[in-house]
């Protein structure tokens, strides 16, 4: 028998401001961009926002003409993420079978850590006693026979909730949801099963296999099992990562070739220094870009050899940028990613950063790596978990590159 | 432009030649080769203006002249001939040429020549003459490590140094490095001058693969002549010329990061070592593998592993007796070495584990290879 666990972090973004600044408990606390920036979005409002009618993906303009005496803050996305590895580095003391789904949310096998539902229930107020006593956040959690029903569990009791679905209360439970409650589905194909008078999953529940099919497409067949309870789906905790990468969403466009290289060698200081934490390299340079128009274009390179030098995923990242259709944007959004990982760093004998050419001593060859891995070591102190722009940073970007 | 050669001379100059037949669409009469008969002798020549390539082959003329003809239909029309005997004529009023072997009978439409481009001559009179077996084996074990980055065009070639009376090839891509170093006896005729040339790997590749030289290179006593000026350098036989641009640029001073004095040297039969790394990188599933190299009471220990597959190690007996060393390196950049050796053992350079490492072949003082190791989490 499966047992598997969902957590949910409640309200995440706004809960940390909250808990980083007490003075804003019980106000409607919106995290998004700033207000008066006219195409930020609510990334989380707080559940005293949301008696606004404050939700997620709302334009901030909305949000902010429903609630205009709340509390507007930017999005911090780097300490949310310090946070998040917190959040999941204390789930693994629980159990090793993690999938996260995102940031401030993930799928638990327990099945090897609980020998019952009972046990499994206990485990499940200690996960929460640990979030709420060393993060000072609350979680709502989902414990069920599958992934479907955790993740539906987790949501009944919102916030700071626990639900608990045995196997034998697995068709109570699912015939007493609204359509609503079918997560996967999307608003446009909630309308058309509406249309067809469908509003329940007790409604789903009379059609055949094959008229779910014509109804919802080949995910209609999936429907058709997991509305009866039937959801086979491990947890998989990722295996190591495929690609390295960070990208930039401009709160003004970004034009201009000065700032547009500026970002350029902000992304590969990143990307590299995100790689030597894991003593990585790469093979495959990767830059996407997003114009005005939300045309999105990606340009990539596979090189003979692999790379994880700062200023050389700069240069490619510069050559890349070239290849796009407006190299001058504006741009709305940049990426850089380095895939085809190797968990080796080729070190360089000949560095084209200090050439040979300038010295007689052939140690001095190796100077740049040595500099590039103090830097990455001593904003890994500084920062603490945090994936922060590093406090320190060599002379960057080189003069001479300019030229691009 | 009336002439006879043999089928097999034609077939073979044909296929060195097309090595520099251009595809590019820009210039649709660089994908021809020109035929050009005069003197006894019928001249093959290609270019696609990097590199270009001229094979002279024997032939009865009956009258001189000259053509553009596509190289690929001819080529494969010419190998295909019943007879060896091929009649070749321009048959300027219809505006084909005529290729006759036995009852086939072959009509190409042809291209002016005065419009096929040709690389200038090489102006300087700068040169020298080597034995090809040395030169060859000179490049072969050098080419190996140049750069495939074109954003580092002056590491895509290999550099000659010629120096009096010695010649240094030397590749490197940046982690790596091959230098082959010839000296000239003083009967030999030196050269007397220095000169300095990049010359691109895509041209010594093409040098090494030219079939019409490959099979008279056996013989130990050929020689070419090699002359250069700052723009281009051609490697002359009596019958076969390349003439190849050089690289722009400065070539890295190189010379510091030859070790001149490492704290340990293992001499490693070539052959075992080379299986054994050959076996370590079979688990990669990146196809760039890292070998760790072990040395401790005797035994040099080679391990690669790939994370969920499981991992490989190979011992090969050696004569260490210091405290146990580690360090390692991508698997290719020990195998392109060893592949293009030809000693029975080599001599292994260690100093610390994130320093140079040295392979030399055993007994032979006139070759080096410098390689970086991998630094691993």
């Amino acid at each position: 028998m499966r047992i598997i666990g969902h957590v949910d972090m409640d309200a995440f973004f706004a809960a940390i401001e909250v808990r980083d600044h007490p003075e804003l408990r019980g106000k409607p606390i919106i995290v998004g961009g700033r207000p008066g920036e006219p195409r930020g979005v609510v990334s989380t409002a707080s559940y005293e926002a949301r008696r606004y009618g404050i939700r997620s993906a709302m334009p901030l303009a909305t949000a902010f003409r429903l609630c205009p005496r709340g509390i507007f803050l930017p999005v911090d996305m780097p300490r949310y993420v310090a946070v998040s590895q917190q959040l999941f580095h204390l789930l693994s003391e629980f159990t090793p079978l993690i999938e996260p789904v995102s940031i401030d949310e993930a799928f638990l096998d327990l099945s090897d850590v609980a020998a019952d539902f009972g046990e499994a229930e206990r485990l499940a107020h200690a996960i929460k006693e640990a979030i709420k006593t060393r993060l000072q956040l609350t979680a709502s959690m989902g414990v069920a026979p599958n992934k479907f029903l955790a993740k539906i569990a987790s949501d009944l009791q919102k916030p700071d909730g626990l639900t608990v679905v045995r196997p034998q209360d697995v068709d109570n439970l699912l015939l007493q949801l609204p359509l609503e409650r079918l997560w996967g589905l999307g608003v446009k194909s909630r309308e058309r099963l509406q249309r067809a008078g469908i509003h329940s999953i007790a409604d789903l529940r009379l059609l055949s296999r094959a008229q779910l099919r014509a109804l919802l497409g080949s995910w209609g067949e999936e429907v058709y099992d997991l509305i009866r309870g039937i959801d086979e789906r491990p947890v998989t905790s990722p295996g190591p990562a495929k690609s390295v990468g960070r990208e930039f969403t401009f709160p003004e466009d970004l034009a201009g070739s000065d700032r547009i290289h500026q970002e350029l060698a902000r992304l590969a200081r990143l990307v590299s220094s995100r790689l030597a934490e894991t003593c990585q390299a790469g093979r495959t340079v990767i830059l996407k870009a997003r114009y005005t128009d939300f045309s999105t274009h990606t340009r990539s390179r596979t090189l003979p050899y692999s790379l994880w030098q700062a200023h050389e995923l700069y240069r490619l990242a510069c050559d890349l940028l070239q290849q796009l259709p407006q190299p001058t944007g504006p741009f709305r959004l940049l990426g850089l990613s380095l895939a085809g990982l190797v968990p080796y760093r080729q070190l360089p004998l000949l560095d084209e950063e200090l050439p040979v050419t300038r010295t007689d001593q052939p140690q001095v060859a190796h100077r740049s790596d040595r500099l590039d891995d103090l830097v990455a070591r001593i904003n890994r102190q500084l920062k603490g978990a945090g994936e922060e722009t590093p406090l320190i940073s060599r002379g960057w970007p080189p003069r001479s590159y300019h030229r691009y | 432009m009336r002439l006879v050669t043999r089928r097999s001379d034609l077939v073979a100059a044909l296929q060195t030649v097309e090595r520099a037949v251009s595809t590019r669409q820009t210039m649709p009469i660089l994908s021809g080769v020109l035929l050009a008969a005069a003197e006894g002798q019928l001249r093959l020549y290609a270019t696609d203006l990097e590199l270009s390539i001229e094979c002279r082959i024997p032939a009865q003329v009956e009258e001189e002249g000259s053509a553009v003809l596509d190289a690929r239909y001819l080529h494969q029309i010419a190998r295909r001939f019943p007879e060896d005997e091929v009649y070749i004529e321009k048959a300027a009023a219809s505006g084909v040429v005529q290729v006759r072997s036995g009852l086939s009978r072959l009509s190409l439409h042809y291209q002016d020549p005065s419009d096929f481009p040709q690389l200038p001559p090489v102006e300087s009179e700068y040169g020298f003459t080597i034995n090809q077996k040395t030169l060859f084996t000179m490049i072969r074990s050098t080419l190996f490590a140049t750069a495939n980055d074109p954003g580092r065009p002056f590491l895509t070639g290999v550099l000659f140094e010629i120096d009096p009376g010695e010649l240094r090839l030397v590749a490197t891509d940046g982690n790596r490095l091959a230098l082959n170093r010839h000296v000239w006896e003083e009967k030999e005729n030196p050269p007397t001058g220095s000169f300095r040339a990049i010359v691109p790997e895509r041209s010594l590749g093409e040098l090494l693969r030219a079939s019409v030289i490959s099979a008279a290179g056996e013989e130990d006593n050929i020689q070419v002549t090699v002359r250069m000026d700052r723009r281009q350098v051609s490697f002359s036989w009596p019958s076969y010329q390349l003439v190849t641009r050089l690289i722009e640029g400065q070539f890295p001073n190189y010379r510091p990061v030859i070790p001149a004095h490492q704290r340990i040297t293992v001499a490693v039969p070539r052959e075992a070592l080379l299986a054994a790394v050959e076996r370590a990188a079979v688990l990669s599933r990146s196809g760039a593998a890292f070998t760790s190299l072990m040395l401790e009471n005797g035994v040099l220990r080679l391990r690669s592993r790939e994370a969920e597959v499981g991992q490989v190690e190979e011992e090969i007996p050696v004569t260490y007796e210091e405290s146990p060393f580690e360090t390692a390196y991508q698997a290719r950049f020990l195998t392109d070495v060893l592949r293009v050796l030809s000693s029975e053992e080599v001599l292994l350079g260690l100093d610390a584990s994130l320093s140079p490492g040295t392979i030399r072949p055993a007994g032979q003082d006139n070759y080096v290879y410098v390689m970086m190791p991998v630094r691993v989490g």
